[in-house]
């Protein structure tokens, strides 16, 4: 279950711009540069500091035709992996 | 099968979208080095703000790669001010610099405000003697070494730089050793430009055509050229021959906007512009300068399917408009490196009895 409170924030290492929705992101010290898909784009656009996981997902549930449980693990996973590879704290 | 990378690369480079920029913060230098391209006008260089005011209209652009270069880009006492702004507004940030100014203190400061992607440094001998010899300047080659020891101590990645001139031909494989041993790339270039205002000086310290025969013959060359064998080009009909004007653009430190940092035809000026969008896409320059690209590669292809050199050339327009005054004729350098680069690889073909297909991959173009 993801705690909906959650406040996230990027590596502040990370340097991205998206484009055609996917955003390609760059981390120096791990000589790293990865591209996300275009939910995950959109997860890591509004991680910020400053919004709730609750928000993010909500967003992006207007975006796309998922079930709120579908999102959930989608976005668990995705955060998961971001954790593993210390892009988001 | 491409990544993710690759495909978005590969997209933005056909459709022209641009990810990299290089912004010559100044014209000033500590060094004197007597090949140097720039070429100062006098104009006035862009203040803080105006250089604010650039970054802002390139995160804008959605720049992702952002260079500052020279000139020597740390003589400019705002240079952490521009470097810390840049981070702020999501550039990944590569330094192009002498070193001079780099101690212990100064790469500390460097990984802090800028972490970049990577540092590349200028070097030109592997010997106090043939290294000063270019630059000018006493004790420049031990800054280097010490430079790049103090940011290699702060995780930050290095990129040695070396123009091959016939005056440090005989210490490549030093350097190449050398830059091993400090835990460096070091990138080779055989290729010495005019200047950019079409001064053809520095072409007489070329490298001698029997040293780059050698170098791109001999195995023992094989780690300093970074290919066993000269992979060779594979252009498709309506490609570009390289990114100029398509997946980067240059910004001299007066503000003028280049389709890259060797082709110096000036498509506008970036404190006059209030985005750069636009000009981008409707520049005449620009427009000009994509479908010269598309327009050598026509013709390499043609030399290619003959037989001749042109499929193993690193082609530059912006040298050869330079030297030519036609960016779409052949220069003297980057013939000779094509022929011998066509030898070495019938002389690996003969060797091995394989084919270009064997190698399974091909010349990388030039993105800048």
């Amino acid at each position: 279950m993801l705690d909906r409170a959650l406040v996230l924030t990027r590596n502040p290492g990370a340097a991205y711009r998206i484009y055609d929705g996917q955003a390609t992101i760059v981390l120096p010290e791990q000589a790293r540069v990865t591209v996300l898909n275009e939910v995950g784009s959109l997860v890591w656009d509004r991680i910020d500091g400053r919004r709730t996981l609750g928000e993010i997902l909500d967003a992006v549930g207007e975006t796309y035709e998922v079930t709120p449980e579908q999102l959930e693990r989608d976005v668990q996973e995705f955060l998961d992996a971001l954790r593993e590879h210390r892009m988001v704290s | 099968m491409a990544n993710a990378l690759e495909k978005i690369t590969a997209s933005n480079w056909d459709r022209a979208v641009p990810m990299s920029a290089l912004l010559e913060l100044t014209f000033v230098c500590n060094h004197a080095c007597s090949f140097c391209y720039n070429s100062p006008t006098g104009q006035r260089e862009m203040t803080t703000a105006e250089v604010f005011d650039a970054l802002q209209k390139l995160a804008d652009f959605n720049i992702l790669y952002l260079t500052l270069s020279g000139g020597e880009p740390l003589v400019r006492k705002d240079f952490f001010a521009i470097a810390g702004r840049a981070r702020e507004l999501g550039f990944a940030i590569r330094i192009y610099t002498n070193a001079f100014l780099i101690d212990a203190a100064m790469a500390k400061r460097i990984k802090d405000v800028a972490n970049p992607v990577e540092v590349e440094i200028s070097i030109h001998g592997a010997t106090p003697a043939t290294h000063e010899t270019l630059t000018c300047v006493p004790g420049s080659l031990r800054k280097v070494i010490e430079a790049v020891r103090f940011l290699r101590a702060e995780g930050v990645k290095v990129v040695l730089k070396s123009p091959i001139t016939r005056a440090n031909q005989h210490e490549v494989l030093d350097l190449y050793r050398l830059a091993q041993e400090l835990g460096a790339v070091i990138i080779f270039d055989p290729v010495i430009t005019p200047r950019d205002d079409g001064d053809k000086d520095p072409l007489e310290l070329m490298a001698t055509d029997e040293f780059l025969q050698t170098f791109w013959t001999d195995d023992a060359y094989a780690g300093a050229r970074q290919e066993n064998v000269p992979l060779p080009r594979n252009d498709a009909p309506g490609e570009a021959v390289c990114g100029t004007g398509r997946s980067a653009l240059a910004i001299d430190p007066y503000g003028n906007i280049y389709p890259c940092v060797q082709w110096r035809r000036s498509a506008g000026n970036i404190k006059e512009l209030t985005e750069l969008k636009g000009m981008w896409r409707t520049s005449p320059v620009l427009i000009e300068v994509r479908q010269a690209a598309v327009d050598m590669a026509d013709k390499l292809r043609a030399q290619k399917e003959a037989g001749q050199s042109g499929g193993f050339c690193n082609f530059c327009l912006g040298v050869a408009d330079l030297q030519t005054g036609d960016p779409l004729s052949y220069y003297p350098q980057a013939a000779k490196n094509a022929e011998f680069r066509l030898k070495a690889f019938e002389a690996w073909k003969e060797k091995t009895g394989k084919t270009a297909e064997d190698l399974g991959e091909t010349l990388s173009k030039c993105s800048m």
